[in-house]
């Protein structure tokens, strides 16, 4: 294999065809039979060591013939079924058994495949002696998390309802922010084992179809068990895995995916998982939160620009400080010099050491943080801020300067509103400083070159990620470094590709400024 | 192979490539020795002596700075002997400051070779200060008053001060190298001294050689500084005829200020001889009165009389430049601009041209605020 191919990313082909849905080979599409013994003991077969699994046989008061009722605990609705399967089948004569059932999907299934599938996803069949069909009944219930407030993007102004992790209950929420019947979903299964539903969400007058079917081949072409969460979706459909950057945006917050879809992207939904993926994305999308378009815009674009300025702190101040004090101390104000000097001059490592040892400390601190519990956090910032913040500069071993450094750098990177470009803008600031310690200010440079190279260079579903800065489309910049006032919008984004481009009509207030 | 092949190939080869000769450069901070100031005199044999003066860094040492003086016979050579007595690497690259005695300026031919290096060795600054020091560079290096900065600093501020004030020039190393090859120019530097304490208030004046020739007080400087065009805040306090003054005995001195000078030169030739009209425009504020007078009523006369000493004032510096063959002002640059065949043809001795001039001055003042007191 050539050392190039492995840095190379996958064209997706438009031509190929999905693969075709291969199901456990042991009752592919054999049809049950009409025998309910016969049934049940096939059905012994299927489900060996299924503890979960739970006959019920029950006499229908009507016919008097055998039925039996076949689901899984814990998968199912307790009170629907008794309710509303047993108890009208037991006690209730008035017409035909199955008209008794008071449950809101009945299907009639005839194979082992499906039935199966419905036995596990928590669906109860209701198998009849002499019928050659069974009864797929709709019983669902599983456990279930209260709707929450999102965790990691948190808002001022936007809603307070986060996604959870059953995709009905995400399709509604975003549903009630577009109640209209353009917004569409199409389904797809993924995983062999894991069967997850994969909702492909958007309106379907402005989405691009193209863009669509992109998104929907990448989604098809998986071949995989089980898809546990969303980010792993994201990395077998991105366009190049192998840049630090993000190409798709995910988003707990139900008003954010609405917003996107209402431009005209599409929303990705994944069963179980309570994040949602949103393409075509750029990078300015990943520098904007709800709250920018609830506030007043002049506010809105200050932090705007706020956001881009931490970004290239994050990414190269420490990268900077190294390279100042190691190659170009004659570019420091002859007093700031002296100040920074007589801080260094105690200090026994070199700056890129010390920047290093400081960065990975910030880094562990923050992943320590993430990963304990809350009481616990709390430690993990006393420790921080005593160890790093006193005693560290006390001893000698760092200097105040770098301390400096390394919290304007912490700041900068937390103000920044995705986590996925965080972390990408984490990783790059090690390759920075090393850029940095290596050949100075022009590693940085060159470092910057070749990053703003990758970012143009990044797609998105076959979208350019750098728009509207490449390609250039100064109409667009109106929400980018900048937040314009929101009926100056009145054009869907490029990047989108929408068919429709017009979002909104002549909303300008009457007052002096029209 | 495609050009996004070629160009990821390239992606991969270049980093290996800047690896190989990276580093070589990497000096950090604290491990330097940057000369913030650096001296340059010469003994009774006219040996070449270089001062400089060091930061130190270390938080133990009582005093904070590192003084090394070396005999040698030139500035690089200065470098390298200096490297043996600092604790770091010589570095002169943070240079802010040059000193040149006033002895070496005056007794050294040539001393502008020395500057070579400092335009040859792309590491030097360019922009350093060049000062001069009216005695011996000793003295100078071991000054370490308890209550003042370290000596870069101390200057600087000095310096900072005083051109703000217009009272001296300011040249940096670049200047003065230009200065040195105009032809129609002789350069100017800041003067100071060690009387007790550091002052600065005198301009030295070089001659077309390069060699000290006269100095300026403060209050030539500022007028220079006005024919220069380069300033336009001054500070001025005149005497004015006696007749202005009503009461006897009173001090017939006024003071004010001028915040927006504008200076014209006019250049013209009759035959050989350059003629030099200055015009300049000064709207003053009265900033002191010492002697009664009613502004309101007597302002013509006094803008008169403000107007007549300041070019009083002009023309007896420019005589004393003729007299001297200095020309700092810079009048050749304004005959190269206008007579340019005729100053190519007289400028290696434009001094002699400049000295035959012919300059006539107007000065408007203009009351332009008479205070807030009346």
């Amino acid at each position: 294999m050539r050392i190039t191919s492995w840095f190379g990313r996958k064209k997706y082909a438009h031509t190929s065809k999905p693969k075709p849905y291969v199901a456990s080979p042991i009752a592919a599409s054999e049809p049950i039979s009409d025998q309910l013994e016969h049934n049940l003991l096939h059905l012994g077969q299927l489900f060996t060591d299924t503890p979960d699994l739970n006959i019920r046989h029950i006499p229908l008061r009507d016919t008097g013939e055998l039925a039996a009722l076949v689901y899984i605990e814990g998968l199912t609705d307790k009170n629907a079924i008794n309710n509303n399967v047993i108890n009208p089948l037991l006690h209730r004569a008035d017409g035909s058994s199955l008209s008794s059932i008071t449950v809101g999907r009945i299907t009639k299934l005839r194979d082992w495949a499906p039935i199966t599938s419905a036995i596990l996803k928590g669906s109860s069949i209701l198998f009849i002696d002499g019928q050659p069909d069974a009864f797929m009944l709709g019983t669902e219930g599983w456990p279930q998390r209260a709707i929450e407030d999102p965790q990691m993007e948190t808002s001022l102004k936007g809603a307070h309802q986060g996604f959870v992790e059953s995709i009905e209950q995400n399709i509604a929420l975003i549903r009630r922010y577009l109640p209209h019947r353009e917004l569409k979903i199409r389904n797809h299964q993924v995983g062999r084992r894991g069967d997850s539903r994969v909702g492909v969400m958007y309106l379907a007058d402005v989405a691009h179809p193209e863009v669509l079917r992109e998104m929907e081949e990448r989604i098809d072409r998986i071949d995989i068990d089980v898809i546990i969460n969303t980010g792993e979706l994201v990395e077998l459909i991105e366009d190049n895995p192998f840049s630090p950057f993000p190409q798709f945006m995910l988003t707990e917050r139900p008003d954010t995916a609405a917003s996107q879809v209402a431009q005209g992207r599409i929303v990705v939904l994944v069963d179980r998982s309570p994040s949602v993926i949103v393409g075509p994305s750029t990078f300015t999308s990943f520098f904007q939160s709800v709250d920018d378009y609830s506030t007043r815009w002049s506010i809105a674009t200050f932090i705007r620009l706020l956001r881009f300025f931490a970004f290239f702190v994050a990414i190269s101040l420490p990268a900077f400080y190294i390279a100042i004090t190691s190659y170009h101390f004659e570019l420091i104000p002859v007093k700031l010099l002296l100040t920074i000097g007589e801080y260094r001059g105690s200090v026994p490592f070199s700056p890129f050491i010390e920047a290093v040892f400081m960065e990975i400390t910030l880094e562990m601190m923050r992943e320590a943080g993430v990963r304990l519990p809350a009481p616990v956090g709390q430690t993990v910032g006393i420790v921080g801020g005593i160890v790093i913040g006193q005693a560290i500069v006390q001893a000698g071993l760092i200097s105040n300067i770098m301390v400096i450094v390394v919290a304007f750098t912490a700041i900068a990177s937390f103000i920044l509103p995705n986590y996925d470009l965080v972390a990408g803008v984490r990783l790059i600031r090690f390759l920075m400083m090393i850029a940095a310690s290596l050949f100075g200010l022009f590693g940085i440079v060159v470092s910057l070159m070749v990053l703003t190279g990758h970012l143009i260079a990044l797609e998105s579903l076959g979208t350019p990620f750098g728009s509207p800065f490449a390609p250039l489309r100064l109409s667009e910049w109106k929400d980018t470094f900048v937040r314009a006032p929101l009926w100056k919008m009145t054009k869907r984004p490029h990047s989108t590709r929408a068919v429709q481009s017009t979002r909104q009509g002549d909303n300008q207030p009457e007052g002096d400024g029209k | 192979m495609s050009v996004t092949g070629i160009l990821r190939r390239a992606l991969i080869v270049i980093p290996f490539t800047l690896l190989i000769s990276g580093c070589y450069d990497r000096l950090d901070m604290e491990e330097a020795s940057f000369s913030l100031v650096l001296g340059l005199d010469r003994d009774e044999q006219g040996n070449l002596i270089v001062y400089s003066s060091i930061p130190t860094f270390n938080q133990h040492a009582k005093k904070k700075t590192h003084e090394i003086v070396v005999s040698s016979i030139s500035p690089r050579e200065g470098r390298l002997k200096s490297d043996a007595y600092s604790v770091g690497s010589f570095q002169p690259r943070k240079l802010q400051v040059l000193v040149v005695s006033k002895a070496l300026l005056l007794h050294k031919k040539e001393w502008d070779r020395y500057l070579d290096v400092f335009f040859r060795d792309g590491r030097n600054p360019v922009t350093s200060r060049v000062l001069v020091y009216d005695g011996k560079l000793n003295e100078l290096f071991d000054y370490h008053p308890p209550d003042k900065p370290i000596l870069p600093l101390q200057l600087l501020g000095m310096l900072e001060s005083t051109d703000s004030r217009a009272e001296t020039v300011v040249t940096t190393l670049q200047q003065l190298q230009r200065e040195l090859l105009d032809k129609g120019q002789t350069p100017a530097l800041p003067q100071f001294a060690l009387d007790q304490e550091l002052k600065l208030n005198r301009t030295a004046l070089l001659d077309r050689d390069g060699r000290y020739a006269a100095s300026l007080t403060s209050k030539e400087a500022m007028l220079l500084r006005l024919l220069q065009k380069n300033a336009d805040k001054f500070r001025f306090t005149i005497p004015v005829p006696k007749h202005l003054v009503e009461e006897p005995g009173a001090a017939n001195v006024l003071s004010f200020s001028a915040d927006q000078t504008k200076t014209k030169i006019k250049v013209s030739r009759k035959g050989d001889k350059f003629r030099y009209d200055i015009y300049v425009h000064m709207p003053v504020n009265l900033t002191e009165i010492l002697f009664p007078i009613d502004v309101v009523v007597e302002k013509a006369e006094l803008e008169a009389a403000c107007s007549a000493e300041i070019r009083k004032q002009l023309e007896a510096l420019i005589s004393k430049f003729q007299q001297k063959r200095l020309d700092p002002v810079g009048f050749g640059v304004y005959a190269r601009a206008r007579e340019y065949g005729y100053f190519k043809q007289v400028q290696d001795r434009w001094v002699d041209e400049f000295a035959k001039a012919e300059f006539n001055v107007k000065v408007n003042v203009v009351l332009a605020d008479i205070g807030a007191i009346e």
